[in-house]
């Protein structure tokens, strides 16, 4: 594998992993290693929630800190060339339009809820502080996902 | 009527072999990744202009000896 498919797979692991973690603090349903996830968002403090978003924040970083340190050696050995930018270029392509698809998703989720409600609860109610973290998040780990896998499957096809 | 988009066929793979080069020297020739030599040989990757240029430099070709572009197929829409 090429740098850049590793960077592309460590990345996947790491946004992947932080995906996890945020469906775990912010939603109950199913219990997975002693914690809860599942389509009901959990209510919390705004203390609790703001420390959730610097925890994924300070794992992101630090993931991305690792990953760079990491890959940076293998790419001053071998540099990306042209056909592994056109593959970046075309990741980052499928990764915008993926943000642009959830957005929409998660823009028809709320308004359609809002216009059929029925019943008290409602599957991810992004409407609250915790939904509306969740929901945002979400898409970017998504994107940052669908970035990474694209990468390699362009490179098993490019 | 409509064209569809043609195709760059190419004779790396031949040349390279004739040389007894491995994708990796050609492709330390080149400033390539060995990858990148080899989608191009499997054609599944068409390469810049300058870096098919260096390729042909490489086999001291002629462009058109190394890169052969066919036209698509016109049919009706």
């Amino acid at each position: 594998m090429s740098p850049q498919e590793n960077r592309a797979a460590a990345e996947i692991a790491l946004w992947g992993a932080l995906l996890l973690f945020i469906w775990m603090r912010l939603t109950d349903g199913i219990v997975i290693l002693g914690q809860s996830l599942g389509t009901v968002i959990v209510e919390q403090s705004p203390g609790r929630l703001l420390w959730t978003y610097v925890a994924a924040g300070v794992i992101a970083a630090i993931g991305q800190l690792i990953i760079r340190a990491v890959v940076f050696r293998k790419e001053k050995e071998t540099p990306a060339d042209e056909r592994e930018r056109f593959i970046e270029r075309k990741a980052d392509q499928v990764a915008y339009w993926t943000g642009l698809g959830a957005v929409h998703l998660v823009i028809g989720h709320v308004l359609l809820t809002a216009l059929f409600k029925r019943s008290g609860v409602v599957a991810l109610d992004f409407t609250s502080p915790a939904g509306i973290l969740l929901a945002l998040l979400t898409v970017l780990f998504l994107q940052e996902i669908v970035r990474g896998f694209a990468t390699l499957t362009l490179h098993r096809r490019t | 009527m409509s064209r569809e988009d043609g195709k760059v066929h190419n004779r790396i793979r031949e040349l390279r072999l004739e040389r007894g080069w491995s994708q990796q020297e050609l492709a330390d020739a080149v400033g390539a990744s060995r990858q990148t030599i080899n989608a191009i040989e499997q054609e599944k990757y068409s390469p810049s202009l300058e870096l098919a240029f260096r390729l042909a430099r490489a086999f001291r070709k002629e462009f058109e000896e190394v890169f052969r572009y066919v036209d698509g197929e016109v049919g009706k829409r």
